[in-house]
């Protein structure tokens, strides 16, 4: 039994040296669930992970569905897990962010939330 | 929701440590329901999910008997235990946390309590026949757990719901590794279709 535990050890450790894993939301701005009184010019996300940007999406919608980004995704230039999209000058209102992004180690991960403009 | 079979098998076991000789079989459906989908003015309830199982264990033999011989009589005891059909029905209620502040609203909580998942479990076993029909056993399990990126920890009481189950309280600690992040190149890839 000793040596079954110590080789699924020796090989976790192993594989360790290139653990990846997938990519989840860490932060938002604006925050999820926030209400910002000053239109933002971009949503910015944090991931735990860093991101393969040409196969990643952010979208914002408006409540009526609109697409309102900028359609300029780009990672961060000095972090690989910040992700950066432009927005226009928005009205007051409720706005969703629609993310799917794939990390390095190519999973696909995805999720959604919203923010208010406004009162 | 799935579908799924269990099969316990039989004779494979010590009988001193209660090994069965005979097998059991366990047809049993699987649900899941997160509330993702609720109107945003419960939208705190949006972490909640549901989980469950309900299944029916059939044992392949109705009753064992065993036979004991008093040494200094020479008489013969038999006893039959019987083995009735056990529904096997449970489901766990838990609140995601790193749901919450992705998802729904970030009330900034940090490492470590950014990654934290209440809930509670209801393990319950109800006998269908051969004498036992009805005698409902099991437990309430509250607890919580940690999910990091590689592994999730686990801590639960474990209270049974009445006499017959148990008097005293338990604790079941457990330690799941994601394998599929451990080892993405080899034991977490996919079998069909590649990475895409």
């Amino acid at each position: 039994m000793k040596r079954v535990i110590l080789s699924c050890v020796f090989i976790i450790l192993a594989e360790s040296a290139r653990l990846e894993a997938h990519a989840f939301l860490q932060r938002a701005e604006p925050g999820v669930g926030s209400t910002a009184q000053i239109a933002p010019a971009e949503v910015r996300i944090w991931f735990t992970e860093n991101i393969e940007p040409t196969l990643s999406t952010i979208q914002v919608f408006a409540a009526s569905g609109k697409e309102v980004d900028k359609h300029d995704l780009h990672l961060d230039r000095s972090d690989n897990a910040l992700l950066h999209v432009s927005l226009p000058r928005l009205g007051a209102g409720t706005y969703k962010v629609v993310w799917r992004v794939v990390s390095v180690d190519t999973h696909v991960t995805n999720g959604s939330f919203t923010f208010r403009v406004g009162h | 929701m799935s579908i799924g079979l269990g099969v316990e098998v039989g004779g494979t076991g010590r009988r001193s440590v209660g090994a069965d000789s005979f097998s059991t079989w366990t047809p049993a459906i699987f649900f899941g329901k997160g509330f993702g989908d609720l109107p945003d003015e419960l939208r705190f309830l949006k972490p909640l999910a549901l989980t469950g199982q309900l299944g029916i264990a059939i044992p392949t033999s109705a009753s064992t008997r065993s036979v004991s011989v008093d040494i200094e009589t020479g008489e013969r005891d038999i006893e039959v235990e019987r083995h009735p059909d056990v529904l096997e029905w449970g489901f766990a209620l838990e609140y995601s946390i790193i749901y919450l502040q992705s998802q729904v609203q970030d009330i900034h909580l940090r490492a470590p309590f950014d990654r934290l998942i209440p809930l509670v479990e209801f393990a319950l076993e109800t006998p269908l026949n051969r004498g036992a029909q009805g005698q409902t056993t099991g437990t309430i399990n509250p607890g919580i757990m940690w999910a990091g990126k590689y592994f999730q920890v686990g801590v639960e009481a474990i209270v049974p719901i009445n006499e017959r189950t148990g008097k005293n309280v338990g604790v079941i600690a457990q330690l799941h590794f994601f394998l599929d992040d451990l080892f993405p190149h080899s034991l977490g890839r996919p079998l069909f279709g590649g990475n895409k």
